[in-house]
């Protein structure tokens, strides 16, 4: 597993990080398939928009499912909103993972 | 995303919200035909969240809301829409951004229930006036015409211009789905204009951005002899498509259309127009990924 590449200061190699990793995982499964993901090969590295080839509103429910599990700890929409059209189309799930996890972390810090 | 019950149908809804408490005003998008929410809800509807309540929702028989048989005029979408803010408990007038043919909603929601909206920004907007389906119910015919064949997947990805055997079975799909299984063309090729003192009645705020190239430009120029008080901007070199790919220009024409605070995220604080002005060319070339883009009407 690559430990390189964060942007967020999320370490990758520790019980948090793989957890959610799994259910980032999980989530995009639930979404396209076991079979489509295997396919794809999909890892951290992964596009959502060209590697996975997913259509906004496959975004948008694995989005959905992400929200649903880590609740207010993990501003998605603040996240987002953020970003611009370029910057949407180069996310990776690694990129997720490191932010649920950084976000997961700084709420744990607060309380 | 909720499932909310409106008007006898189940619509998937996303609300958007973050950063300070309090009051704020409501938007909700209207998307256009064969394509779905998603998109702008990633390009416009999370960043104006930062200081709006945000609502965005797949028209009857788009995107994850219930597909029923028919129902597809102007009128069903706006009564849908007033439906959905009824479920929704949102009693005050909303700011209303409508695309393409949500545009055209948009416009029917002002003048059959003027009391439920506040303004309406409309993106390079069908008016419903005389022949108004004429341009995009061809394209949605040939579609059509083509999901009826035979197609291959490879037949079907050259059509559109698409790489993804994946998304073009999606397509086809979907495609049989809302063309060939609900009244929607017929409901298109019926659809009555309307009549231009109902314009009139439009007495909200408008403010319409049209791409300078777009294939409806001359509704551009149509719109302000129907609705007098109307605001129209163009956007440079910009064809239908494109006027959607700008989503840093379009965010800053709504917050001041709106009277939302300037930028206060990232995305927005990258544009350095000067209020009104039009827009600049596109910056990026995909949509967010709007898998039907190319019927966006």
């Amino acid at each position: 597993m690559s430990t390189t590449g964060t942007t967020t200061g999320a370490t990758r190699d520790d019980a948090l990080y793989e957890s959610v990793r799994e259910t980032v995982e999980q989530a995009i499964i639930d979404v396209v398939g076991e079979e489509f993901y295997e396919e794809c090969e999909v890892g951290l590295d992964s596009t959502f928009a060209e590697d996975i080839e997913l259509e906004s509103i496959e975004v948008m429910e694995i989005a959905e499912k992400l929200i649903d599990t880590y609740g207010e700890k993990v501003d998605f929409v603040a996240w987002f909103a953020d970003m611009e059209l370029e910057d949407l189309v180069e996310i990776t799930v690694g990129t997720v993972v490191d932010f649920i996890v950084t976000s997961l972390r700084a709420a744990d810090a607060e309380s | 995303m909720a499932t909310v019950h409106a008007n006898g149908i189940e619509f998937r809804v996303n609300r958007y919200r973050t950063g300070p408490e309090g009051p704020r005003p409501v938007i909700v998008f209207v998307h256009g035909l064969a394509v779905d929410n998603s998109g702008w809800s990633f390009t416009l509807g999370m960043p104006l969240a930062t200081s709006a309540d945000v609502v965005t929702y797949a028209l009857r028989g788009h995107g994850r809301s219930q597909l029923v048989p028919s129902g597809y005029r102007l009128r069903d979408h706006a009564d849908d829409l007033v439906a959905l803010l009824d479920a929704l408990d949102i009693t005050e007038p909303v700011h209303v951004v409508g695309g393409s043919y949500g545009g055209a909603i948009g416009i029917v929601a002002a003048i059959a229930h003027p009391e439920r909206i506040a303004s309406l920004f409309l993106i390079d907007a069908q008016l419903p006036t005389p022949g108004w389906t004429d341009l995009f119910l061809g394209h949605l015919e040939r579609i059509a015409e083509a999901l009826r064949g035979d197609y291959s997947l490879d037949q079907v990805m050259q059509l559109f211009d698409l790489t993804s055997r994946r998304k073009a079975r999606l397509l086809v799909e979907r495609g049989k789905r809302l063309l060939l299984a609900t009244s929607l063309l017929e409901d298109l090729r019926t659809e009555p204009p309307v009549d231009p003192a109902d314009f009139a009645l439009v007495r909200c705020p408008v403010l319409a951005v049209y791409g300078e190239r777009s294939e409806i430009r001359n509704m551009a120029d149509q719109l302000p002899t129907l609705v007098p008080h109307a605001e129209v901007v163009l956007t440079p070199g910009a064809d239908h498509k494109a006027t959607f790919l700008q989503p840093g220009e379009l965010r800053t024409l709504i917050r001041r259309f709106v009277g939302l605070p300037e930028a206060d995220g990232g995305g927005d604080g990258r544009v350095s127009r000067p209020p009104a002005g039009p827009a600049a060319a596109p910056t990026a070339h995909r949509d967010g990924g709007a898998p039907l883009a190319v019927t966006e009407s």
